[in-house]
């Protein structure tokens, strides 16, 4: 006995509840490709053009190192007043070495230049806590009472995410009116500032 | 003739499985590339929000420091090394300064490896007596112009 070839039994209403279950996964990836070509389409950003003030040339900085992991306030002169001891302990020295909170500072006596490099530790300003840059800036000096005599001055490492953090804490400072300088560095060489000796020269710009 | 018309969802099943595919295919594509959301375009702005206000109108002449060039306008040059070199590179700032007249000034836009040819800049433009500002700006940011 031939037996008579039959067509799959194909129940219509599991089938269409298939067909709901493809359209709805369809749309489902239509949202997800429409977000993603949202996310890779990017607005054109801006950037600042800023100019060096030369009037503040003898104006007094509060100084920061901003890195990958933060934002270090770099207290000069509480080393200046630890190597003021050192000097009368070591007068013959030509190379004074003192410690503070996020750096060793070393002072060169013979080309009187001052370098710091940064301890292997965690900075006191982060993204999360940028207000912290303001706050350390009005303690250090007072800059609210004379901005036109004081400003703060960042020392960058060289990397995408060190800019980005400076340029944030910029923000910050600005509204409060303080005026910003920087310059990129070198923080495995260690910062390097001591004036016309070290060629460094910081101001504000604006 | 007793003809039965009978319909079929399974070509229409074939075109949403194939628009599955296809569909699957473009979030990948577009998934790699989220990741490239540094190369983004940037436009050069004379203020920020909260920035200082400037007293004199100024016009700058672009300059982007690289790690290996330093790139005024349309002309690349390498990191002055020689006495040459460094005349080059017064020559050619000096010459766009001249074009622009008094109101002109050196903005440098520093690249996260550009800190040696900004160290470069820095001199040359001291010592033509010119004015100089500069401004961290991303390895692959794509600087649009003002």
């Amino acid at each position: 006995m031939i037996k008579r070839r039959r067509a799959a039994f194909v129940d219509p209403a599991n089938f269409e509840s298939f067909v709901d279950v493809v359209c709805n996964l369809i749309g489902g990836l239509l949202l997800v490709a429409g977000v993603s070509v949202v996310a890779v389409q990017d607005p054109v950003f801006e950037v600042f053009s800023p100019v060096e003030d030369s009037r503040m040339e003898e104006a007094v900085s509060v100084k920061f190192a901003v890195t990958e992991k933060g934002i270090y306030p770099l207290d000069e002169n509480a080393a200046f007043s630890r190597f003021h001891d050192e000097e009368r302990r070591k007068p013959e020295a030509e190379r004074l070495t003192v410690e503070t909170d996020f750096c060793v500072w070393v002072l060169h006596k013979k080309i009187s230049k001052l370098v710091c490099k940064l301890k292997d530790r965690s900075p006191s300003i982060t993204e999360k806590n940028l207000h912290g840059v303001s706050d350390a800036a009005l303690t250090a000096k007072p800059i609210a009472a004379d901005s036109r005599r004081y400003f703060a001055y960042f020392f960058v490492s060289p990397d995408d995410t060190s800019f980005r953090l400076f340029r944030l804490a910029r923000r910050v400072l600005w509204k409060e009116k303080i005026k910003v300088g920087w310059g990129p560095v070198d923080p495995q060489k260690g910062i390097v500032f001591a004036g016309i000796s070290a060629g460094v020269r910081l101001r504000p710009q604006e | 003739m007793n003809k039965q018309f009978t319909t079929t969802l399974l070509p229409f099943m074939d075109l949403l499985t194939g628009l599955v595919g296809v569909m699957i295919l473009m979030n990948i594509i577009l998934a790699l590339e989220i990741p490239e959301r540094d190369k983004v375009e940037v436009r050069v702005v004379l203020q920020e929000p909260d920035s200082p206000k400037r007293e004199t109108e100024l016009e700058p002449i672009y300059v982007v420091c690289a790690a290996d060039n330093i790139k005024i306008g349309e002309t690349s040059v390498a990191i002055p090394k020689t006495h040459e070199e460094v005349k080059e590179l017064e020559g050619l700032i000096k010459s766009e300064a001249d074009k622009k007249g008094k109101s002109a000034y050196i903005l440098a836009l520093i690249r996260p490896d550009g800190y040696e040819s900004f160290g470069k800049l820095r001199k040359v433009v001291d010592g033509l007596g010119l004015r100089l500002g500069y401004e961290p700006v991303g390895k692959d940011w794509t600087i649009v112009g003002p």
